[in-house]
């Protein structure tokens, strides 16, 4: 038995071997918040993100007897939403659906403002980046990746992806900082 | 107020990425449910589609016999209504010859005295109803015997009125909506009564059905006096000459063609016809119409394969092509070919595995979908045989040609390496490996199609396919049956 997945890990996975719905949305209640974080920092909505929440899952019980019970399942499931998730970015840049989020005014931030922010707040500051930044920046700062993979993932060069890296960050902290001036604002009045 | 470092961003939103946990709506996991049954190939309450042959079967079978028994209710009903107890004795008849020659005499001349003094009208239409039985082929209505009476008034459609010798409301003329085969009763005053000859004797009232033979007719009241829906109009020689109202007319409208009142009196031409025994038509038309030598059936039915009448899974379906041949009148021989697809599920240790499987580990289940064809050989037997309806059984022997076979092999637990899945064509022939048990309904519902409802059972001999699996399959064949003629 393989050590990184529990017991009822195991059993549930079996069970989605036999295609046994139960285990099926067992397995999917267990990893339901892990996957759609991961889901919604390549998104622009919840919506979306489920979208992508969905076909990853799908592909996950399909192709379950493809993973390799060695190696931890959460690596194997973020993997999988993390390329259904380009996936369906290079769907939408076939279509050229993207628009541009407004620069924030250039000013620096409160620590105190950014430390109230929530987890979910901050994750919808990621959602307001363009599709390009958005992706860079949460494949390279949160999910690890190299700007030689990112590169060869999104078919662009190293350069560009250093450079939406470079915007991306400029951008999170326009948006900090305007979250900051409103709350100055609140507080003065 | 200070400026924010990459690395420092980079560490708070990585930080709320790992610990942001949204909460589950349980509608993300539905609209999932149905997209994995789509990939899955079910339907939805897919369970529910597993009891419909039974259900289809519980349908069928009380409506077929709702309707074999209604259907001979009816008649019965109709038979005595419109007969009212008939009973014919030649023998009897015969006996009285006697007594009616006497009565001819007399009532021939009263007869004459009434044709002559009718207006010109009524003459008319009794020549226009002369004209109308030269034309059909059996006018004449025979004897019938007790037990005939019920078949000989079966309704039958306008258009096959005259099958057997069977005429509707024979004594209405044509334009009355009648076929006017027989009609020469009076018919003087309402245009809807008629008058026919009743000897009155202690037991019985006479008529005269049909040539020389009286008719004894059962009273229905007194057996010793003529019941009421007669109204008497005279008692002349033991003659009644009675009316008979609408509703009874037809049972007493019959006066013989050879009557002297025509044939002397008013020289009226009388048809030849030749005298046919209308139980040989009948039973003619019954050969021919039930027990076609040839028939050809198309049949759909699902399939419900299982080993061992548990792990049913979604059912298959099934076509077939069948013919059948009478060797007997109630006994066919039946071949032709099926085409099915099977879907089952069975335990590890009901299959023949081979060691490359089992020598890494021993799934729990394997689920089977596999395209088959049958060649049934049978027979099939009729045990009840009308004109409309049958019920009968089948038996016989099946092989099967396995075109593809696919297995998935399920584990309790994952061993890596482990095979989830054979998949194979054109795997084997298995020679008279079913035997077929079925028994149906079928229904006519003209002279050459018929509709059936043929629930059926499979008994595995032996195993088939890649995997030897005995496996059984139980279903509904709901056909067309089509039964050419041949001249």
């Amino acid at each position: 038995m393989p050590g990184y997945n529990s017991a009822v890990l195991q059993e549930l996975l079996d069970g989605c071997l036999r295609k046994n719905r139960r285990s099926q949305e067992l397995l999917y209640k267990q990893f339901y918040g892990y996957a759609m974080s991961i889901c919604l920092r390549y998104t622009k909505s919840r919506e979306e993100g489920k979208e992508i929440l969905n076909d990853g899952f799908l592909k996950v019980f399909t192709k379950l007897e493809t993973y390799d019970p060695e190696r931890p399942f959460k690596t194997w499931l973020s993997r999988i939403m993390i390329n259904t998730a380009l996936d369906h970015y290079r769907q939408e840049l076939r279509r050229d659906v993207f628009d541009n989020v407004e620069a924030g005014e250039n000013v620096s931030v409160d620590e105190t403002v950014i430390s109230k922010l929530s987890h979910e707040e901050l994750i919808s500051l990621i959602q307001k980046l363009t599709p390009a930044y958005r992706i860079v920046f949460s494949l390279y700062v949160i999910d690890g990746y190299t700007h030689e993979e990112i590169a060869d993932q999104l078919n662009i060069s190293l350069g560009a992806s250093k450079s939406n890296l470079s915007r991306a960050r400029e951008k999170l902290r326009e948006m900090l900082s305007k979250i900051n001036i409103d709350n100055y604002d609140r507080v003065a009045r | 107020m200070i400026e924010l470092p990459d690395d420092e961003l980079d560490k708070l939103f990585r930080k709320s990425s790992e610990e942001f946990d949204p909460t589950y709506e349980p509608q993300d996991w539905d609209a999932l449910s149905k997209r994995l049954d789509q990939e899955d190939g079910k339907r939805p309450a897919g369970w529910w589609w597993k009891w419909v042959p039974l259900g289809l079967l519980l349908l069928f079978i009380p409506a077929g016999l709702m309707m074999y028994y209604s259907s001979d209710k009816l008649v019965a009903d109709r038979n005595k209504k419109a007969v009212s107890s008939t009973i014919i004795q030649a023998e009897e008849a015969k006996r009285k010859a006697d007594i009616t020659e006497r009565s001819n005499g007399q009532t021939a001349e009263n007869k004459i005295v009434n044709e002559e003094t009718k207006p010109a009208g009524e003459t008319e239409k009794l020549n226009d109803k002369n004209q109308m039985a030269q034309k059909s082929e059996n006018p004449v209505s025979p004897p019938f015997e007790k037990n005939e009476v019920n078949k000989s008034t079966k309704t039958l459609p306008r258009s096959r009125s005259k099958a057997g010798g069977v005429y509707l409301e024979p004594n209405r003329s044509k334009r009355e909506g009648g076929y006017g085969a027989i009609s020469f009763q009076e018919n003087n005053q309402k245009r809807n009564s008629s008058v026919t000859e009743i000897i009155k004797t202690d037991e019985l009232a006479l008529v005269r059905p049909s040539k020389t033979e009286f008719t004894k007719v059962k009273l229905e009241k007194s057996e010793t006096e003529v019941p009421d829906f007669y109204q008497s109009e005279r008692v002349e020689n033991g003659i009644v000459k009675a009316r008979i109202q609408e509703e009874n007319r037809v049972t007493l409208s019959v006066v013989p063609l050879e009557h002297s009142l025509y044939n002397s009196k008013l020289n009226l031409p009388l048809p030849e016809i030749p005298e046919q025994e209308p139980a040989e038509i009948e039973q003619a038309g019954k050969q021919r119409d039930l027990s076609p030598k040839l028939a050809i059936r198309l049949g759909y039915s699902p399939d419900l394969s299982t080993v061992g009448f548990k792990n049913y899974s979604k059912p298959g379906k099934a076509a077939s092509l069948l013919v059948e041949y009478a060797v007997l009148r109630k006994l066919y021989i039946q071949t032709g070919i099926i085409g099915s697809i099977k879907e089952y599920r069975a335990n590890a240790g009901e299959y023949e595995l081979k060691k490359y499987v089992t020598d890494i580990a021993t799934p729990s289940t394997i689920d089977g979908i596999c395209n088959m064809i049958e060649i049934p050989l049978g027979v099939r037997y009729d045990f009840t045989q009308t004109a409309r309806s049958r019920f009968f059984a089948g038996t016989g022997f099946s092989s099967f040609y396995l075109k593809k076979e696919k297995y998935t092999y399920n584990y309790i637990k994952h061993v890596p390496k482990s095979k989830y899945n054979w998949e194979g064509t054109n795997t084997g022939l298995a020679l008279f490996s079913h035997l077929n048990l079925s028994a149906g309904y079928e229904y006519r519902i003209s002279n050459k199609f018929s509709l059936l409802a043929e629930p059926y059972l499979k008994v595995p001999l032996k195993g088939i396919g890649y995997g030897k699996v005995n496996l059984m399959t139980t279903g509904m064949w709901l056909s067309v049956r089509y039964t050419p003629v041949f001249k």
